[in-house]
């Protein structure tokens, strides 16, 4: 099982956004120490607080110059009209190149409604755009010349520059929150990433086999299955003790879930395509149980490298390839230490489990 | 006056793209150590001889965690509709905050047929497109909030985030090529890359004066005006023997001949906004006479480290704030060893003259992420 990081650059109006991503790059050095994975940011526009990065190919590109063994995923490119596929395509071939090979693309529709409207998008044309820009990016990858006409895109005959190195092309995943992306996952066989299982155990086992369901019969868009599934946790907090864990992380945990409640109820009022975001109401009068959050679901993930351990193991045996984790919104101190009682007492037991 | 080094990802025979790439990291990186002010990459799309570079933006993301001190900049984002101008703000103020207050941010509408075909963009748009994402870019560059009710753009009120370290925001520059476009970068206000000057030296002065004039009368488009003027070189070989140098850069300069040669000729005919770049013919007969191109205008610039001080100090006193050379294509270890006579022997000599630019330069006030390096 492989283990990967999810950091936002979530900081307090007492920090500096200098100060936190200065964080923020020295806690990719230690992860990549520590032995995680994978690594990545986020996309989000216009927003300060609980995310400070709206460009992930930038900080990628910084980190790959000082890293050498970790991959880089954006989670995620938002694959709406205001990045050009080919665009995508083109940061993350470059990417691969200065790595060595260890770019990675998470795309998403995006479940920010004040991102969708600042760029005058429309909620019920986002799954279209997604889909879209997907074939886009592997017809880019996988065809010399290649040629698109879409709906939305349209490029006439040319060579891909630079094209990436790794063979067949680097890995494709997109997040998921809901059951049918989970299986339009599958379907067109890129790897998911199973977003908010807040909604409970039995909820993730069922995007979990949507998606596996689905992928048995993929016809590949890229004419090459990635099959990969990974579970996010959030408000992530490795301690010795689940109280000290408690201590530092319950707070990212309550705010977390406060903006979920407001972002998915807002979204979800929009379109139909995102109506099941409103399940988040059903856990809305126990968003500040911490005890019920971190129990009912894989999402809120806190405790001793005992805990993780044990909740790892769960996770593979539902599914999961791919654990990924938000290390963010505590303090310097308690990231550095999370990750490194991750990497030292927890990575080495995750990494061994394999599939039969 | 401040020295540019610039490279697009040229080729000789035989190297790969991703041998390119990654030999383009050490020259940026001896570039950085021997004082060259500046460095920057292209923007070019699909490219098939001269460019390998599509995404400065990551380029030089990766560049600026390995040097303390160069400054970066894009020459030139496409303003086109397959960048979104609130993208390249995202993308220049990360940088900047990443690299402690180094990033600076090149613009043009694109001269390249193969590229506006590739992406379905006519040429008789591409002035209008750039100019409303220039207005876009300079609202959320300076205004703390702001909001875009445009022909292309329509933006509610929002708050651009990141915010640059560089205050009150990185220096923004254009690509011009034509005296049009060096009198609308002088009314935005912000600074101009002289970029073709083939015609002539009293072309290049053309240009720069046209600028020089405007620049008095601008509107800026973001938060202050930047009087920067920069003249580019291309071609450019440096060596103790001139014989030496001519040898090495003469394929790089005939494929880049060619290659405008073909793009100009092409756009020309396409849109009376580059109808101009016809012009090129007059240099047809003699595209491939070395002698001729080095005199006849700044734009080939090949030859001994005195020849350079002395061309230096000759576009200093036609009004040039910056120099710009595009050193690329003769091959990793020749490109290196040209570096490294520029650096030692002509840019010492250049920082001596004094800068024209009047205008307050912008400053980094908070501690960035690659202060720890510098």
């Amino acid at each position: 099982m492989r283990v990967g990081l999810l950091n936002e650059g979530s900081h307090g109006p007492d920090q500096t956004l200098g100060e936190r991503w200065a964080e923020v790059i020295g806690e990719a050095l230690v992860a990549e120490e520590a032995g995680f994975d994978f690594w990545g940011t986020g996309e989000q526009h216009f927003l300060k607080g609980p995310a400070s990065f709206s460009s992930p190919e930038v900080v990628h590109g910084f980190l790959a110059a000082r890293t050498e063994r970790m991959r880089f995923r954006p989670m995620s490119v938002n694959l709406l009209p205001y990045n050009h596929p080919v665009r995508i395509a083109e940061q993350i071939a470059t990417l691969d190149v200065l790595s060595g090979g260890r770019a990675e693309l998470g795309g998403a529709r995006s479940n920010n409604a004040w991102t969708l409207e600042a760029f005058g998008i429309d909620a019920a044309a986002t799954r279209g755009y997604r889909d879209e820009a997907l074939r886009l990016i592997a017809a880019a990858w996988t065809r010399d010349p290649f040629s698109f006409d879409g709906e939305t895109w349209q490029v006439a005959e040319r060579t891909l520059v630079p094209r990436p190195v790794q063979k067949p092309h680097p890995p494709i995943a997109i997040s998921a929150t809901g059951i049918d992306s989970h299986r339009d996952a599958g379907r067109i066989g890129i790897g998911v990433m199973t977003g908010n299982t807040s909604a409970g155990w039995e909820y993730a086992q069922a995007c979990v086999d949507a998606y596996k369901q689905a992928i048995t019969t993929a016809d590949p868009i890229t004419g090459h299955l990635n099959d990969s599934l990974g579970i996010f946790s959030t408000a992530v907090c490795c301690a010795p003790t689940r109280a000290q864990a408690r201590r530092e992380a319950q707070h990212v945990a309550f705010e977390w879930m406060e903006l979920m409640v407001k972002i998915y109820t807002r979204l979800s009022e929009k379109s139909d395509d995102y109506a099941y975001l409103g399940n988040i109401r059903k856990v809305e009068d126990r968003i500040h149980d911490i005890d019920y959050l971190i129990e009912c679901s894989p999402y809120i993930t806190m405790g001793t490298p005992e805990d993780f351990v044990e909740r790892g193991r769960r996770l593979f045996e539902m599914g999961a390839d791919e654990w990924i984790l938000r290390v963010d919104g505590m303090s310097h101190e308690a990231h550095v230490r999370t990750l490194r009682l991750l990497g030292d007492e927890v990575l080495p037991e995750l990494q061994g489990l394999r599939r039969t | 006056m401040e020295v540019v080094l610039m490279q697009e990802g040229h080729r000789p025979e035989g190297v790969s793209i991703h041998q390119r790439m990654l030999e383009m990291v050490e020259e940026a990186v001896l570039a950085d150590e021997l004082g060259f002010d500046v460095y920057g990459q292209g923007e070019q799309h699909f490219a098939r001889y001269v460019a390998c570079v599509s995404t400065p933006e990551v380029n030089h993301a990766y560049l600026a965690a390995r040097t303390s001190r160069i400054r970066f900049r894009p020459m030139s984002s496409n303003l086109l509709p397959f960048n979104h101008p609130i993208r390249v703000v995202e993308q220049l103020n990360a940088l900047d905050v990443l690299s402690g207050g180094r990033a600076e941010l090149g613009m043009a509408r694109s001269n390249n047929p193969y590229t506006m075909e590739g992406f379905g963009i006519q040429a008789t748009d591409t002035k209008r497109y750039r100019d409303e994402a220039l207005q876009v870019m300079g609202k959320a560059l300076s205004q703390e909030s702001f909001e875009h009710h445009g022909e292309h753009y329509d933006i509610p009120e929002r708050s651009i985030a990141p915010k640059p370290l560089q205050q009150p925001h990185p220096p923004l520059f254009m690509s011009a090529t034509s005296i049009d476009s060096h009198r609308d970068a002088a009314r935005f206000g912000i600074g101009v890359m002289c970029g073709n000057t083939s015609a002539g030296w009293e072309y290049a002065q053309e240009c720069v004066d046209v600028y020089k004039a405007g620049i008095e009368d601008a509107e800026p488009v973001a938060g202050y005006v930047n009087n920067c003027l920069a003249m580019l070189s291309t071609a450019v070989n440096c060596d103790l023997s001139r014989e030496r140098a001519l040898e090495a850069a003469r394929p790089v300069a005939a494929k880049w001949m060619e290659s405008i040669m073909g793009i100009y000729t092409n756009l020309s005919e396409r849109s009376p906004d580059y109808a101009y770049l016809g012009r090129i013919q007059l240099l047809k007969d003699r595209m491939y006479d070395l002698d001729y191109l080095i005199d006849c205008a700044p734009y080939i610039t090949i030859g001994t480290p005195e020849f350079f001080v002395e061309r230096g100090r000759q576009i200093h006193g036609m009004g040039a704030d910056q120099w710009l050379l595009r050193l690329d294509g003769m091959g990793h270890e020749e490109n290196l060893r040209a570096i490294e006579l520029i650096g030692r022997e002509v840019v010492p000599e250049l920082h001596r003259l004094p800068a024209h630019a009047a205008s307050t330069p912008p400053s980094a006030t908070v501690p960035g992420v690659a202060a720890d390096r510098a």
